[in-house]
């Protein structure tokens, strides 16, 4: 089975963590796996973890490729729409992009974000319609993020992309910031390639002259703007 | 007013009461049971210092996360820590004193804010064993939590010069 590897992958990892005062925890984080391995084997018991315990649902779990992947995203959106609504309820935050939105064009940009990269801060960030704490969802990007490229990384290559659902999010990365842009439905190799040249535009032109020592609403608001304009504009390629 | 945000990291080891602090702190709510964060949970709150309003995102890094690869990749970028210990157990003590250690050379300039949690369960007014720390807290009770950000914002606003 496909997963299985996927674990093995990681009780490695675990395994090669050499402090010695580690041991004690990793027996206890190999423990864990161990149990969550045997949950994510029965569907019907991971659909239960979802709507009782979410806490349980784990970034240990997630990044392990394909599937794993968005069920990792998939918990983390959900544990943090929980954070927004502070219910217990079952909702995927993402699903506030579709209010009002019949079947869309493919590939359509929702929201475009500038992280900053290491403390994982909004740098600038818009989108068609109104989001809901943007703050939360691009730390919890980043996290996620980082995650993938530190545990499965070679230490050189970024994460590219991460599916949801309908949706893609584009991952660009620049020296201190990168670009996450939320697209709705299928994303063809043009649009990501136009999307990419719209974020080096904006980054050599303007973003790559701000600084970022302190990241405060004087610096998002103008940002705000240069995406609004390089991504939303409706006057040009309507 | 101006707004500003800033990236805070809570660590220690596992249930000394990071996640009880944190949902004290922004929701005013504190539960009894022990949930073990797994992975990391973001919440958010705002502190007024003077003019300023600060913006504050606050990753709650679980207790057994330390593994140090991953563990690096989270802290990058952070403008303060709290390293919390449990009152009532020494080794939590020691264990986040070694971590200072290594938070010390990894990040010379950011500050560090040492709490010992769970003060409700003191019998006196400090803990059992020898013990140098910022504030003293309870999540339980709520007792000094509000205090503890805002001195940690304080700080941040302080070296701002
Ligand atoms: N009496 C008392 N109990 C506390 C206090 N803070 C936390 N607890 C309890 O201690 C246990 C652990 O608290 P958590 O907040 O989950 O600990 P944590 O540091 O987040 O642990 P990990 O997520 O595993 O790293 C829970 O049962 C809490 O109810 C406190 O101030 N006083
Ligand atoms: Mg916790």
């Amino acid at each position: 089975m496909e997963t299985k590897n996927q674990f093995e992958e990681l009780r490695r990892i675990i395994l090669s963590d050499d402090r010695e005062e580690n041991n004690e925890r990793n027996q206890r984080l190999l423990e864990k796996i161990d149990v969550l391995e045997k949950q994510l084997n029965d569907p019907d018991e991971f659909v239960k973890i979802l709507h009782n315990s979410k806490e349980q649902v784990v970034d240990m779990l997630g990044p392990h490729v394909g599937k794993l992947i968005r069920k990792f995203i998939r918990s983390e959106m959900e544990r943090l729409s929980e954070n927004i609504t502070q219910k217990r309820k079952a909702f995927f935050s993402f699903d506030y992009l579709r209010r009002n939105k019949k079947e869309s064009a493919n590939g359509q940009l929702a929201q475009v974000f500038i992280i900053h990269k290491h403390s994982g801060l909004v740098i600038g960030e818009y989108g068609n319609e109104d989001t809901i704490e943007p703050d939360l969802i691009a730390s919890m990007l980043t996290a996620i993020k980082s995650f993938v490229e530190t545990a499965f990384g070679d230490g050189e290559s970024d994460l590219e992309s991460l599916e949801y659902g309908n949706y893609t999010i584009l991952l660009f990365n620049f020296e201190q910031f990168y670009f996450a842009l939320i697209t709705e439905g299928i994303l063809t190799k043009e649009m990501k390639s136009l999307y990419f040249d719209q974020c080096l535009e904006l980054a050599d032109d303007s973003i790559g002259s701000l600084s970022f020592k302190e990241i405060d609403d004087v610096l998002t608001n103008k940002v705000n703007k240069y995406i609004q304009n390089t991504f939303f504009s409706t006057s040009d390629n309507a | 007013m101006r707004e500003i945000s800033k990236k805070i990291v809570l660590l220690g080891n596992e249930s000394v009461g990071k996640t009880s602090l944190i949902k004290q702190y922004v929701h005013s709510i504190f539960n009894e049971e022990y949930l073990s964060t797994i992975g990391i949970n973001i919440s958010k709150k705002s502190v007024v210092i003077g003019d300023k309003t600060y913006k504050l995102l606050i990753w709650d890094v679980a207790g057994d996360l330390m593994n140090e690869k991953l563990y690096d990749a989270y802290l990058r970028g952070t403008h303060a820590f709290l390293l919390v210990f449990d009152v009532t157990l020494e080794t939590t003590y020691t264990s986040i004193m070694q971590e200072l250690e290594v938070l010390n050379s990894y990040f010379p300039d950011v500050n560090k804010i040492i709490i010992g949690n769970k003060m409700d369960l003191l019998e006196g007014d400090s803990p059992a064993f020898d013990a140098k720390f910022d504030i003293l807290t309870s999540a339980k009770t709520g007792q000094n939590v509000e205090g503890a950000f805002f001195d940690l914002a304080k700080r941040i606003d302080n070296e701002r010069g």
